[in-house]
């Protein structure tokens, strides 16, 4: 078997560019050079420009059999996402990938779907929750818990109003601080708070969570406490991250490599390890 | 007896290197200041093949210090990429059987898992090894307890072995490459003697080891005692957080990434160099730092090379070489704190009720 090498380039063209709040834009994108691009719900790139070196970010949409787009939803934090937030239509950026291992899209038949996100998490978690209505048929139920500290920091709130009126999810926002208006009637507190009184069947639960490693540690015990299996918990882990090949060693916990055996782990496989706040 | 062991005696072996110099650069163990390194020969006789240790192994002719990835180039808009393409051939000559050990390592972190190192595959493949039978000790070295030494014990993944035997080597090989090179010397034939000279050297210099280090259990032991007191203490009272160990660690692998633009902005070189775990940002995000205690990065170093690494490479990231502890400004030895956490191993006291 011939292994991939580290330095497949590829090139991006900005397609399109959507605010989604002050400090997150969500880019569409189309490779340049081949028609077909098939990645997993939960994957990632390597997103680089010359100069800036380069930044893990997960995908936000579902991959189209036969075509080449992708997007990606990024908060401007630091050299590469703040260069990427001053480009525009057309501009061009080399990536890497997909890489690592998504959510699981095998285990869903039959189960009680629990999806938990925060902020700009809620961005990885997004073509799951896709992949989900896609397969609506053949899921029981499907919540999505989303939080955020203000209905202005809330990501794809077009796609949050669409969800909010669908019989096929069920869904609860929220946020710390009740603005005066908002279209999306988001509920006061923190995601944890409304993780009770979901038609959930623990002997079919699957729950995903994204988000702040502090808020994915208070969602996980809250739901071992009410009962929930440890190995139904799934949640995207983040780390920096120099390579996405497993090499440079910067994102592992224990002896997992975030990029590569991740970066959405079961919560068994990762809990065990030191430095990390579950 | 290996049929491909020949004696070469050590005057003829010094003008066969200096043939070997037209077609490879010669790397090999040198004095410098009071101390052993590996360098690039430019004279044979500066050799110095009787050494104890090196302050850094030969990794860093493999996995450079620091060294370009790529060159992109930037025009309409678009990109282009040059990734290194020519490195040369080159000889590591002297290489201890913990250093060995410890190439063989990094050949599973950059080849042989999911993805191979562009940079690294390309330097493995022009890079012959001539490994030699170590017979110094050191204070600080434990090889015979991790499995690596102080004889070579493999039978492939380098090229040469040499053997001292006093006026002469006995010089075995391992790939075909070394057999061709071997082929025009016309050596004799190592005999039986030299190979039970040779096992009588190993076991009278097994018995030497000052430094053990018991593996049995090891893995679990480390991994249920993250929170054991040894790593606080040792970190507060000693750790400078100066990454010295994981500079002089053959096996490290860590790197960080640089990209150098030309003053046009139309060239840029991606760089990597290595980097460490102990240095304090090595695990900062955008708001968080994982590692934001010297204790957590301490620990790090310790666990990675004794416990974690196993799952990883299905080997230990220790090859007992000890230059951690001896470049270590506070001679913190990794040695002591795993035997500490095996003397009072928390985690099972506590589950047979004593702590
Ligand atoms: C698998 C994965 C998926 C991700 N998906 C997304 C996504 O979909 N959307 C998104 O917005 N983000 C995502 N991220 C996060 C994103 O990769 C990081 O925010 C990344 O750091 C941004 O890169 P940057 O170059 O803009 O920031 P950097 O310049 O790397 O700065 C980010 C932060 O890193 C720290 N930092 C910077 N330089 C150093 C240094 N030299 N040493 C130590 N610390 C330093 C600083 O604290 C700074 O705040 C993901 C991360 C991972 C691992
Ligand atoms: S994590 Fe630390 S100990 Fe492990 S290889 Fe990297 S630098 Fe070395
Ligand atoms: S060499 Fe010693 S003082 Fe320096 S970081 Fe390593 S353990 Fe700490």
């Amino acid at each position: 078997m011939v292994m991939p090498d580290t330095l497949a380039f590829k090139t991006a063209r900005i397609v399109d560019i959507f605010q989604e709040t002050a400090e997150i834009r969500s880019y569409f994108l189309s490779l340049e050079e081949e028609e077909d691009f098939q990645f997993t719900p939960g994957q990632f790139n390597m997103l680089g420009l010359p100069g800036v070196e380069e930044a893990a970010i997960s995908f936000s949409s579902l991959a189209q059999p036969g075509n080449n787009f992708f997007m990606h939803t990024i908060a401007c934090v630091g050299n590469v996402t703040s260069l990427i937030e001053r480009m525009e239509i057309d501009g061009k950026l080399l990536i890497r990938g997909p890489f690592g291992y998504g959510w699981p899209t095998e285990e869903i038949v039959g189960k009680d779907i629990l999806l938990v996100a925060g902020g700009v998490g809620l961005a990885p978690l997004r073509p799951f929750l896709l992949y989900c209505l896609e397969k609506r048929n053949q899921i029981n139920n499907l919540y999505l818990v989303y939080g955020a500290r203000t209905p202005e920091e809330m990501v794809f709130q077009k796609d949050l109003m669409d969800w909010q009126k669908k019989e096929e999810i069920s869904t609860i926002y929220c946020v710390d601080k009740l603005p005066e208006y908002s279209s999306l009637l988001p509920n006061v507190g923190l995601v944890t708070h409304f993780l009770e009184d979901l038609q959930i069947d623990l002997s079919r639960a699957l729950v995903c969570m994204c988000g702040p490693e502090i808020m994915m540690r208070f969602v996980a015990r809250k739901l071992l406490l009410q009962g929930y299996s440890e190995k139904d918990l799934y949640l995207a882990m983040e780390r920096r991250m120099r390579c996405g090949t497993g090499h440079c060693g910067h994102c592992q916990i224990g002896a997992k490599f975030v990029c590569q055996d991740g970066p959405i782990f079961q919560y068994p496989d990762i809990k065990p390890f030191a430095d990390t706040m579950l | 007896m290996p049929k491909d062991a020949f004696v070469i005696e050590k005057n003829q072996f010094s003008s066969w290197l200096k043939k070997l110099q037209e077609s490879f650069q010669l790397i090999g163990p040198v004095e410098k200041e009071g101390h052993f390194v590996f360098s690039l020969i430019e004279e044979v006789n500066d050799l110095v093949m009787d050494y104890d240790t090196t302050m850094l192994g030969p990794r860093k002719f493999i996995f450079l210090p620091e060294e370009k990835i790529c060159t992109i180039y930037q025009k309409d808009q678009g990109f282009t990429i040059k990734k290194v393409q020519d490195v040369p051939g080159q000889l590591l000559i002297g290489v201890h059987s913990c250093d060995l050990h410890a190439i063989l390592v990094l050949d599973k972190v950059f080849l042989l898992k999911s993805f191979q190192d562009h940079n690294y595959r390309l330097r493995r493949e022009n890079t012959l090894i001539m490994a030699l039978n170590c017979t110094k000790v050191c204070p600080t070295c434990f090889c015979s307890s991790m499995g690596t030494g102080p004889f070579v014990e493999l039978d492939k993944g380098f090229d040469f072995l040499l053997t001292d035997c006093g006026e002469s080597y006995l010089i075995e090989s391992f790939s075909e490459k070394a057999k061709d090179l071997l082929l025009p010397l016309n050596l004799p034939q190592a005999d039986d003697s030299l190979f039970k000279k040779k096992e009588q050297l190993f076991q009278e210099l097994k018995g030497r080891f000052i430094k053990n280090l018991d593996t049995t259990n090891l893995v679990q032991t480390l991994l249920e005692n993250q929170d054991h007191p040894v790593w606080q203490r040792t970190a507060e009272e000693r750790c400078l957080g100066c990454t010295n160990c994981t500079m002089v660690c053959p096996t490290c692998f860590c790197f960080n990434v640089k990209d150098k633009i030309s003053f046009d902005l139309k060239e840029c070189d991606r760089v990597r160099y290595w980097d460490s775990c102990q240095e304090l940002h090595f695990a900062e995000v955008h708001g968080a730092n994982y590692r934001s205690s010297r204790k957590a990065r301490l620990r790090q170093f310790v666990t990675h090379k004794l416990a974690t690494w196993v799952e990883q490479f299905g080997c230990f990231g220790c090859i007992g070489c000890g230059r951690c502890m001896y470049w270590c400004p506070t001679h913190i030895d990794l040695t002591e704190m795993a035997k500490e956490v095996q003397k009072s191993n928390f985690k099972r006291m506590r589950e047979d009720g004593y702590a």
